[in-house]
């Protein structure tokens, strides 16, 4: 099916949606069984983007690091393009072509068109990581940040299907600093995006240094104890396109750590947007917003710092995601492998236990590096999924682990609706196996067929994009939101959609996963229930509005403002 | 010790006659006089001595100095009761007479009455407070009795007595080291003479057995010369020296071995270990090959290197050693359990699986094994494979504390919850193995993460409060008291927890920089050579 129905004032005091019912004609029996396919389609989709880590006998750090990948619908036609980083060459590593970031854009008919150069989005020189989307300037049109090591950039999208490089102007370069992932938030509810920068270690290439066993094929990539962590850097959008570094006045610049993945969210429900960055082999630090423009550190305190038996952990990729349906952000971290995954259940008040083996997630992991990850409802049963793409840090690691690799399989876990994982092995075949060095991971329905794909960027490997095949047997509902008075994208809206006995929550969060930007849109899989009874939308502005009986199957955009209000808290 | 003192006693008897009598130049001896009896006692002519005084008590019944020498000349004749008839006598006749008192006590102390000699010897301080043969013998008293404060106020009061013999210099460096007074004791030990074989071999065990490896290795080197077994005290300095971390001169000190001809299985396990102490790596593997072809069929070498080379991380030298081990030692189970625990530490999980299934398979009976091939099971993620076999061998084992705690951890790893059969399991499971293994920590952290998931906070406290104090540099006691002093509602003691977790965690950063920064060191170093 194509693109989204926009909510119009056939809206306002009815309650009611028109929209379209994609009718399925197979029954719930043939539903329940259904094999999911997930197909590497990127070769056939025109994808040719081979990332460029610029691996080198030296071991630079940033080549084992990098780099994400990202969706964004630059043109505004409903089709999510994608967007992936790439490196670029090194005092060591000289490349006969400069390699650049790659924008491919949705030709809607499963294909991709390389639109880099029109759209001056190459990233050229930048040795980048992390991609952030957003619309930082509301005037509709999604911007693209890339994060980098030693500075990042800021593409204005000009419309038209061009960017500008407004990093100077908007003054958030970031520069001297090892910018991983990033994500767009509103943490002071000005209506406009903030952008918040996970920063990893201090690593230079003057300061590089020999690790690993005696032997030149033993050597290997460092530690990041090796070096000293970075603080995150926090931007607030001042309008006019213009930025200021607030980091240390928000408080963030007390807190130095190997930041790698991040998430903005709000894990206390208490209406402002807080922020999760998974670090390296230190305490992931979670900042809660204290709504005055600072932030205090209570990883420690809120029990989501360490693993069980409090160890720091080589923490990546992170995403949340209310996992056992009662309402509240549990937070997911990928960890190298010897390490668990850790899922941190949200028990409310601030508090945070380490759920990993009571999710039954505690060896399901145990012998992958876990970067990227994302929970998504692959097959639209109502329950948030896991994916985790895996890829070890040390591209010699055979010569220390004989049964590791460098490459290794990603994975994909089933939630039973109860906040259980189990190996989605037996419902799902196609691509997923195959090894790779991934990295990020973004999700997006690119072909509007109901169901989730994904987007999997593998160092110093082509990407893979995996389109996910019979995953719409189950009906779905996709939710485009679109503020007002609250920032466009509604980043920091909180969603509750109820169909029959299926009750769920989402968040429009920002970042998620590692270096990798996610559809703006909010999917809920509804299982075999046609009808959604009510969507009840909580806006950063703080306006909370709920629509009812809308039918399934459908992409809708809800604007704020146009629903029936239900009062303001 | 029992001969020495014993001779001892005989020198002090004498002793305590002759102090205030001095010697006399000429006597005659045809007279019965106490004069010539005295002499006679100096002589050892004890029996003629016996005689003589006899009379002479007959005569005068009451003179003290007679009663006394009478004593002193039976006991030299072994008539041990007699004498201390005699010496009865005097202090009946003279409470206050207390050279009688002391040659009573000290007749008792010798035929073994050391309530009695005690008492007298008490009594003689009451009349002569700085007594040295008194503090002297109750120093013995006191130290047969382990009394070791009260030994030592005797001892440093019996002045140089103490310094008289060597075994009383040892048992008073006994003493001083059961108190943790490391420094007097070696001074004391040094005291010791370059002629004293045995007492420096003893010496070094004494101190080797308290971590003073640098003095002890000094002790044991200089009873070489002289001691009955030359390469007991020769090995025994190489041990010091290896425990105590002194690689270089461990080594060097081996060569005195190697050069005496000396070449046992136990001396070349010893030297590998210094090697590998001295990041020798090669050197070390060559003396451990030269060990097993000594005496390839002692299994306790090759378990010791391993765990050596577990300490130092070197793992894939710990797998060769159990490849030659297992060579010469194939029914081993020991050594495939070690050689599976070299694999699992080398990520070879599936390699570390068939070691312990097949050591497990060698020594049905034996719970270890089992107990690991469980931990392989569960890190493989088959957490029910790991139940089942877990379950089977506490059957044949049920007391084995380790099986107990695996199981529990296997269970809450499956995914237990907060109450239900699985969770009781667990629980009964954990309750078991402390109680079977009180100090074995793991075993608390995981009992008290239980009582907390069951919102039993008072217990879990009480579990993880011990389990901290067993393991103080772990992190998973400290954080998870944190955690539970916080559900409490003690954010005081929550914080400060919490602030320890912290630090240990930057320790361990801190080791990584210090690693990385030593092998840039050795690297730049290589290079320049």
């Amino acid at each position: 099916m194509s693109g989204a129905s926009r909510l119009s004032d056939r809206w306002r005091g009815t309650a009611a949606v028109l929209c379209s019912v994609l009718l399925l004609t197979i029954s719930e029996a043939q539903r329940a069984s259904a094999i999911i396919v997930f197909t590497d389609i990127s070769e056939a989709a025109g994808i040719r983007f081979v990332h460029y880590n610029a691996a080198s006998e030296e071991k630079y750090l940033i080549e084992t690091m990098g780099s994400g990948c990202g969706w964004i619908d630059y043109n505004g036609d409903a089709l999510m393009d994608l967007y992936l980083v790439n490196g670029t060459a090194t005092h060591v590593h000289q490349p006969e072509i400069i390699p650049t970031s790659s924008l491919y854009r949705n030709n809607g008919d499963g294909t991709f068109l390389d639109v880099t150069e029109q759209a001056a989005v190459g990233a050229e020189g930048l040795f980048g990581m992390g991609v952030a989307v957003g619309d930082y300037d509301n005037d509709g049109l999604q911007d693209l940040f890339v994060a980098g090591y030693d500075r990042s950039i800021l593409y204005r999208n000009n419309g038209h299907g061009s960017f500008s490089d407004e990093t100077a102007l908007a003054g958030v370069s970031n520069a001297g600093r090892w910018g991983s992932s990033a994500a767009w938030f509103d943490y002071d509810r000005d209506g406009r995006l903030d952008l918040i920068i996970a920063n990893y270690v201090d690593w230079t290439p003057e300061g590089n240094v020999r690790c690993g066993n005696p032997g030149e094929e033993y050597r290997a990539y460092c530690h990041p104890d090796t070096y000293s962590g970075q603080s995150p850097t926090l931007y607030l959008n001042q309008g006019q396109g213009r930025f200021k570094d607030v980091t240390k006045s928000s408080l963030l610049s007390l807190s130095r750590a190997s930041g790698l993945g991040v998430i903005t969210f709000d894990y206390d429900r208490d209406g402002w947007q807080d922020i999760f960055i998974a670090n390296d082999a230190m305490a992931n630090s979670l900042f809660r917003n204290n709504g005055d423009g600072t932030f205090e550190e209570v990883a420690y305190t809120s029990g989501i710092a360490l693993s069980e038996d409090g160890k720091a952990e080589a923490g990546m990729g992170t995403d949340a995601a209310d996992t056992n349906g009662n309402g509240w952000m549990d937070v997911f971290v990928t960890h190298l492998d010897f390490e668990h995954d850790r899922l941190y259940r949200n028990l409310r008040q601030g508090a945070y236990e380490d759920g990993t083996f009571a999710a039954k997630l505690g060896y399901a992991t145990f012998n992958y590096s876990g970067f990227g990850t994302k929970f998504f409802d692959y097959d639209n049963d109502g329950s948030k999924d896991l994916f985790i793409a895996n890829g070890h840090i040390l591209d010699n690691i055979h010569l220390y682990h004989a049964e590791v690799t460098y490459a290794e399989q990603n994975l994909l876990y089933k939630n039973d609706g109860t906040g259980r994982f189990s190996k989605a092995s037996t419902s799902v075949r196609g691509d997923l196996k195959q090894h790779f060095v991934s990295r990020g991971a973004a999700v997006a329905d690119f072909d509007n067929d109901g169901d989730i794909d994904v987007l999997v960027s593998n160092n110093g490997q082509p990407a893979q994009l995996l389109r996910n095949d019979g995953g719409n047997r189950n009906h779905w509902l996709q939710i485009q939101l679109v503020g007002k008075e609250s920032n466009r994208d509604g980043v920091g809206a909180r969603v509750k959609v109820v169909a029959g006995d299926l009750t769920q929550y989402d968040e429009r969060k920002g970042g998620t996963s590692y270096q990798s930007a996610q559809d703006p849109r909010l999917h809920f899989g509804l299982g075999h229930r046609v009808i959604v009874d009510s969507i009840e939308v909580t806006w950063p502005s703080g306006l909370r509005e709920v629509f009812h009986s809308l039918e399934s199957n459908r992409t809708i955009i809800i604007e704020e403002g146009m629903g029936t209000g239900v009062g303001v808290p | 010790m029992s001969n020495s003192i014993s001779n001892f006693t005989i020198r002090c008897v004498v002793l305590v006659l002759i102090v205030g009598w001095p010697k006399m130049s000429a006597v005659d001896c045809r007279d019965e006089t106490y004069e010539c009896a005295l002499q006679q006692v100096r002589d050892g002519q004890f029996s003629t001595a016996v005689q003589a005084l006899e009379n002479l008590v007959n005569r005068t019944p009451v003179d003290l100095r007679l009663l006394n020498l009478l004593g002193i000349a039976l006991t030299g004749i072994h008539e041990s009761e007699k004498a201390n008839a005699r010496f009865l006598e005097a202090i009946s006749i003279d409470p206050s007479f207390y050279p009688a008192l002391k040659n009573l006590a000290i007749n008792e102390f010798n035929v073994g009455q050391r309530n009695l000699a005690e008492f007298h010897f008490q009594g003689v301080l009451e009349l002569q407070p700085t007594d040295e043969i008194a503090h002297f013998y109750l120093g013995e008293i006191a130290f047969d009795t382990e009394n070791w404060d009260l030994a030592v106020l005797h001892y440093e009061n019996s002045r140089n007595k103490v310094f008289d013999n060597p075994g009383t210099m040892l048992r008073y460096s006994t003493c001083l080291l059961r108190l943790e007074m490391f420094q007097e004791a070696v001074s004391v030990l040094d005291r010791l003479t370059a002629d004293q074989a045995e007492p420096h071999f003893e010496a070094g065990a004494l101190l080797g057995k308290v971590g003073r490896y640098a003095e002890a290795a000094e002790h044991f080197g200089l009873s070489a010369e002289g001691y009955s077994d030359r390469y007991s005290a020769l090995y025994n300095q190489v041990l010091m020296l290896v425990r105590g971390s002194m690689y270089s001169e461990a080594i060097e000190a081996s060569e005195r071995l190697f050069e005496g001809g000396y070449r046992r299985a136990e001396l070349y396990n010893l030297v590998s270990e210094a090697y590998l102490g001295n990041h020798q790596l090669q050197q070390a593997y060559d003396a451990l090959r030269s060990a097993t072809q000594v005496d390839p069929k002692h299994e306790k070498s090759y378990g010791d290197l391993i765990s050596l080379c577990m300490g130092f991380s070197n793992f894939q030298l710990g797998l060769d050693i159990a490849n030659v081990g297992i060579h010469h030692l194939p029914s081993s189970y020991r050594l495939h359990v070690q050689r599976g625990v070299m694999q699992a530490k080398l990520g070879r999980l599936n390699e570390a699986q068939k070691d312990f299934q097949y050591a497990a398979e060698l020594s049905p009976q034996e719970p270890l094994p089992h107990a690991t091939l469980a931990i392989a099971l569960m890190q493989q993620g088959a957490l029910n494979e790991a139940i089942v076999s877990l379950r089977e061998q506490l059957q044949a084992n049920p007391d084995y504390f380790l099986s107990r705690y695996l199981l529990g951890e296997a269970l809450v790893r499956s995914g237990v919850g907060a109450s239900g059969a699985a969770s009781d399991q667990a629980l009964e499971a954990f309750e078991t193995a402390v109680r079977l293994h009180p100090d074995f920590a793991p075993a608390r952290v995981s009992l008290g993460k239980l009582l907390l998931k069951r919102d039993e906070i008072d217990a879990a406290i009480e579990h993880l409060e011990i389990a901290m104090a067993l393991q103080p540099d772990e992190s998973a006691p400290i954080y998870q008291l944190a955690r539970a002093y916080q559900r409490q509602g003690d954010a005081g003691r929550a914080r400060e927890l919490m602030a320890r977790v912290r630090v240990l965690a930057e320790k361990r950063r801190n080791e990584t920089m210090d690693s990385v920064l030593r092998d840039v060191i050795k690297e730049s170093r290589s290079q320049v050579h």
